[in-house]
């Protein structure tokens, strides 16, 4: 009996332990309902999985889709190969087995936190509602445009561009490198290994990165991250929404990596530390246009006119058309020539509200709206398919960008240094504020490409030995590209915003003695170019109209609303270098919106509008320039401040322009580091003595009334002390010295033209500019602060007239003529 | 023993071996994250700790392992890029074990070069940094500094020893910031930041002040 009993025992634990193995480890996420299609291993083959082939509106055709969606009922049967290149991990190479391969391309997990997801038998059936569905979904998705991207790319550079010999063989400057591919320049890298071999990293990307209704990219972390719904969102239920189920919005993110990726092109191939970003305020047009290429991105690879239905659209009401005659937007857009979203008129619009909104999601609506236009104008114009048409755009994208990120300053293997971005140097400072990537700076290099690649027949450059015979542009049809066809374009967008095509760039001893191309006038109708001279502070204006402030200024010093901004904007890498007397709780921040010693004050400029058009992407400068001669304020520009007698400098002798450093009449070629030349800070203070008022700067300023140099702000890099006696009492803070408002209209202010209907006008840091006051400035101080403002449909900002209104060449942009300078009188009370 | 008891026990033997055997094999393989490198020396963790009528203070210490999960770091990073590529290697110049940067064009006296250094390397460098980054911030936000580089460079056309970071802020809200950035290597000061992070602020934008309208 009790043999038996053993033996049955044995035999059922023997069972028991074989059923046990068959059993598949339990996924996390919900299981599915039985109503949408299944996901199991056993309907997958080798290596393969399923995904969603679209965000689930456009699959289902549902506009009114529910939030809590069983992602089965939208999942796509027809099962696909997952291009994992082992079959076991989400991650794949780039290129894999030509010689231009990434090894370690692209990486996809559920958060940063979280193991890497693996197959199972080699399949990826996983429940459509589980995590591991979604990151199998961001891996088919991101995999394919990446190799899109990667594939146009080959084609740019071995067969359009052909970097590598001079013009000769090709006809045009590409800024393409030729070590694109030696460098890995064509995908990340980590700019801190110093061999090409060391450097790429792969692109991470987390499906589910964080809990919140936003996605982000991040070049120092080389990663993507989506976030999610919370369970209901303006009263509906949205347990199920999340962000990696929209293709179009993870197209969106990866396009701004692309971008970067465009942009420092040249920067990786000559192994800068430093790189390029599009976009370094909340608001700036350099961001416009970081988002209206993302978005590009988005129709890039779906060719869908629209983007972000489920993700952004379907409870955020916050989707983006890409083409005037999408239904979302209002009746007045068409695809008619008078009917394009034009700058400026159409930069504070956006489709899903009739409030204006200053924001740079909607504001890039005119440049991707553009941009796919030019797509569907290659195709009617020259035949093309849109394949094709999609490719040259990205070809003249990535030409511009190249170009315009290029911190070596050379903008062409060919080219010298200067001819964009300043020098080497410096090429940092004049992409971030002194002479950044605007609107119209973006539509003039994309003209330049465009022009050049597929319409111009004759010599571009006359830095050319010889003259080459160029190939006859082939790429419209076996013809060019008409001229006239690119400038209707960009007018009809209103982005016509330049006189010249300026192929001499903007170096000091070549920028004007090449070849410039003419628009032709006749082709600007829409696109307006009003002069600086119609930009002024309220104050200067005369017969103000009602219900404009006359107040020069919005001021903030409350203690501990400035705290959280100082926080926020420190955190964010906004600020740096702040001075060491200023106290981490802001101890003298009073709230009385004056300026009082030893406060930390934001002020945002009331500019005024006098002209018939509408001004765009306003820009107020407030860093260090060349306005100085022999330690006084230079009175040689429009706004001849200081009077003579009143501390300006003696510039009679003077010839205009002068060739002699350290003159007035002198700017700087090398932002201040040649002998004989300073920059200066923007303020500058008044002095009484003998009943004589003079201003001076700030250094003379400590010295009359006794304070020590170690007492002033900032640090004196000229012999490494505490306290810089230039901006010792009113200082700048670094990061903060430029501020950027989107639109003024035509006669009124910022603030009118923002006004919401509930009468608010809303006030971002990207208005603000920031000052350190020094503690020990005795009260009644006065300064005045020299600011210099541009905006980007300006005639004279950027182009000189007296050049033929050939563009400023870049050193200039140290010195006064291409702002309009304004005068803003500070007092710090007790 | 009976041979039957001995027969019986060897296939119970035998059945629970080869029922181990293929458990074994259907533990889900995982993909090493490497929890040690070489990089790991180069992150310093700072914190803000303050007690009653006593100013705040900055305390630091090596990242552990539970902060890198806490941060979400990848650490794996070094990629076996075993292409076939045409290299033209560009080898940075060095000097005192410091790569230069914005030499280009210049021309470097060595012996003046020395003598005309704006600053001299403080090993306190680090933590004077920590101390500015975290001079706003909250009590629970956790930084995080990694050295990436050694440099000279020029600030007015003096050079300058600098050190390149990346700085990432752990913020109490679940934010994660970062960005490089270069530093004085004397007085831990930026001089030059790039590289922040990316948010698409779909909906509300952040970054609103109160300020009197005008």
């Amino acid at each position: 009996m009790k043999k038996r009993s053993l033996t049955r025992l044995t035999l059922a634990l023997m069972v028991a332990m074989l059923a046990l193995s068959c059993i598949q480890s339990p996924r996390s996420g919900k299981r599915t309902s039985s109503f949408g299609s299944t996901n199991s291993n056993g309907s997958l083959g080798f290596g393969q999985g399923r995904y969603l082939k679209d965000n689930p509106i456009i699959i289902s055709g549902n506009e009114k889709l529910p939030g809590n969606t069983d992602m089965s009922t939208v999942m796509e049967r027809q099962p696909i190969a997952v291009p994992s290149d082992d079959n076991l991990f989400l991650t794949k190479s780039c290129n894999k087995g030509t010689s231009t391969e990434v090894a370690s391309c692209l990486q996809v997990k559920e958060d940063r936190n979280s193991e890497y997801l693996n197959s199972v038998d080699s399949r990826w059936g996983f429940e459509p509602n589980t995590e591991e569905f979604l990151q199998v979904n961001t891996f088919v998705h991101m995999s394919k445009a990446i190799d899109q991207f990667q594939t146009n790319l080959n084609t740019i550079y071995y067969s359009w561009a052909l970097p590598g010999s001079s013009p000769g063989f090709r006809y045009y400057h590409t800024s393409i490198p030729y070590q694109l591919y030696s460098s890995n320049a064509h995908w990340f890298y980590d700019p801190t290994k110093v061999f090409a071999e060391d450097r790429t990293r792969p692109l991470n990307v987390y499906s589910r990165g964080f809990e919140g209704i936003n996605a982000e990219f991040s070049p120092s972390s080389y990663h993507l991250a989506f976030g999610t719904y919370p369970e209901t969102y303006g009263g509906q239920d949205t347990s199920n929404v999340k962000f990696a189920q929209d293709p179009t919005v993870m197209y969106h993110e990866l396009g701004h990596g692309l971008s970067h990726i465009l942009l420092n092109m040249r920067n990786t191939a000559a192994s800068q530390t430093m790189s390029a970003n599009l976009g370094y305020l909340g608001y700036d047009e350099a961001g416009i246009i970081s988002e209206a290429l993302a978005d590009f991105f988005s129709y890039y690879v779906t060719k869908r006119t629209h983007m972000g239905e489920w993700a952004l659209g379907r409870f955020a009401e916050a989707s983006r058309p890409l083409t005037e005659d999408d239904p979302l937007h209002v009746a007045a857009l068409s695809s008619t020539r008078d009917g394009r979203l034009s700058y400026p008129d159409w930069l504070l619009y956006d489709p899903n509200t009739v409030e204006p909104s200053e924001d740079i999601h909607n504001a890039g609506m005119v440049i991707s709206h553009y941009v796919v236009a030019l797509v569907q104008d290659l195709m009617s114009t020259c035949g093309k398919s849109e394949d094709n048409a999609i490719k040259d755009v990205l070809h003249i994208l990535a030409e511009t960008l190249g170009e315009l990120g290029d911190l070596t300053a050379k903008g062409g293997d060919y080219r010298s240094e200067g001819y964009v971005n300043l020098n080497s140097n410096h090429a940092l400072t004049w992409l971030k504020i002194a002479n950044p990537i605007t609107t119209p700076k973006f539509a003039q290099t994309f003209a330049k490409y465009l022009y050049t690649i597929f319409s111009s027949r004759t010599t571009i450059e006359s830095d050319l030995a010889t003259a080459v015979p160029y190939s006859i542009p082939t790429r419209c049809n076996g013809t060019e590209y008409p001229k006239d066809r690119i400038e209707q374009l960009l007018d009809d967008y209103g982005l016509l915003l330049f006189y010249t095509y300026n192929e001499d760039g903007n170096g000091a001893t070549t920028g004007h003695s090449g070849v410039h191309t003419k628009v032709a006038t006749e082709n600007r109708k829409k696109s307006v170019l009003i002069s600086k001279n119609n930009i002024d502070i309220v104050t200067k204006i005369n017969n103000l109209p009602e219900g404009i402030s006359k107040n020069q200024f919005s001021i903030l010093d409350d203690r501990k609303e400035m705290i959280e901004i100082m926080a926020n904007l420190q955190s964010s890498g906004t600020i740096y270098n702040l001075s060491e007397q200023i106290q981490s709780d802001l101890p003298y921040n009073n709230g009385n919106l004056k300026f009082s010693p030893g406060e930390v004050v934001g002020i945002a400029l009331n500019l005024y509008n006098k002209s018939n058009s509408p001004m765009s992407g306003i820009q107020i400068l407030a860093n260090d320039w060349d306005h100085f001669k022999n330690r006084k304020p230079c009175n040689t520009f429009e706004d001849q401040f200081p009077i003579d007698g009143a501390g300006a400098a003696d510039s009679s002798a003077e010839a205009a322009p002068s060739t002699t450093p350290g003159d007035c009449n002198y700017i700087t070629r090398d932002n201040g580091d040649e002998s004989a030349e300073t920059l200066y800070p923007t303020c500058i203070a008044l002095q009484t003595e003998d009943d004589a008022t003079m201003w001076t700067n700030q250094e003379e300023y400590m010295d009359a009334h006794g304070i020590p140099k170690e007492k002033c702000l900032g640090r004196d890099y000229d012999d490494n002390s505490v306290g810089n006696p230039k901006e010792c009492f009113l200082r700048v803070i670094p990061g903060k010295d430029n501020a950027v408002f989107a639109k003024i209209n035509p006669g009124s202010n910022w603030t009118n033209t923002v006004k919401r209907s509930d009468g608010k006008s809303k006030l971002y840091y990207n208005h603000v500019l920031l000052f350190e006051v020094n503690s020990w400035t005795p009260p009644g101080s006065t300064f005045m602060c020299r600011f210099r403002v541009r905006f980007s449909n300006c005639s004279d900002c950027f182009y000189d007239s007296s050049k033929n209104y050939d563009n400023y060449l870049d050193y200039e942009y140290s010195g006064a003529s291409p702002f309009k300078i304004i005068d803003v009188k500070i007092n710090v009370t007790d | 023993m009976s041979i039957k008891k001995i027969l019986t026990l060897t296939v119970i033997t035998t059945t629970l071996a080869i029922t181990a055997f293929i458990y074994h094999n259907k533990t889900a393989p995982t993909m090493k994250d490497e929890t040690t490198s070489s990089d790991d020396s180069l992150w310093t963790t700072f914190e803000k700790s303050q007690t009653q009528n006593r100013p705040p203070t900055i305390t630091s210490h090596p990242t552990t392992a539970e902060e890198f999960k806490k941060l979400k770091i990848d650490k794996n990073k070094d990629t076996d890029n075993s292409t076939n590529h045409l290299k033209q290697i560009r080898l940075p110049k060095i000097y005192k074990g410091r790569e230069l940067l914005g030499f280009k064009g210049k021309k470097i006296d060595l012996d003046q070069f020395d003598q005309g250094f704006t600053n001299q390397p403080s090993k306190d460098w680090k933590k004077i940094l920590a101390k500015n980054l975290m001079n706003f911030q909250t009590k629970d936000t956790l930084l995080f500094i990694k050295e990436d580089k050694k440099l000279i460079g020029l600030k007015r056309s003096r050079p300058i020893f600098l050190e390149q970071v990346t700085v990432t802020y752990l913020l109490p809200n679940g934010n994660r910031n970062s960005f490089r950035a270069l530093v004085d290597s004397e007085h831990g000061v930026i001089t030059e930041v790039w590289d922040k992070t990316q948010r698409d602020e779909f909906l509300e934008r952040s970054g609103q002040v109160s300020s009197d309208i005008l």
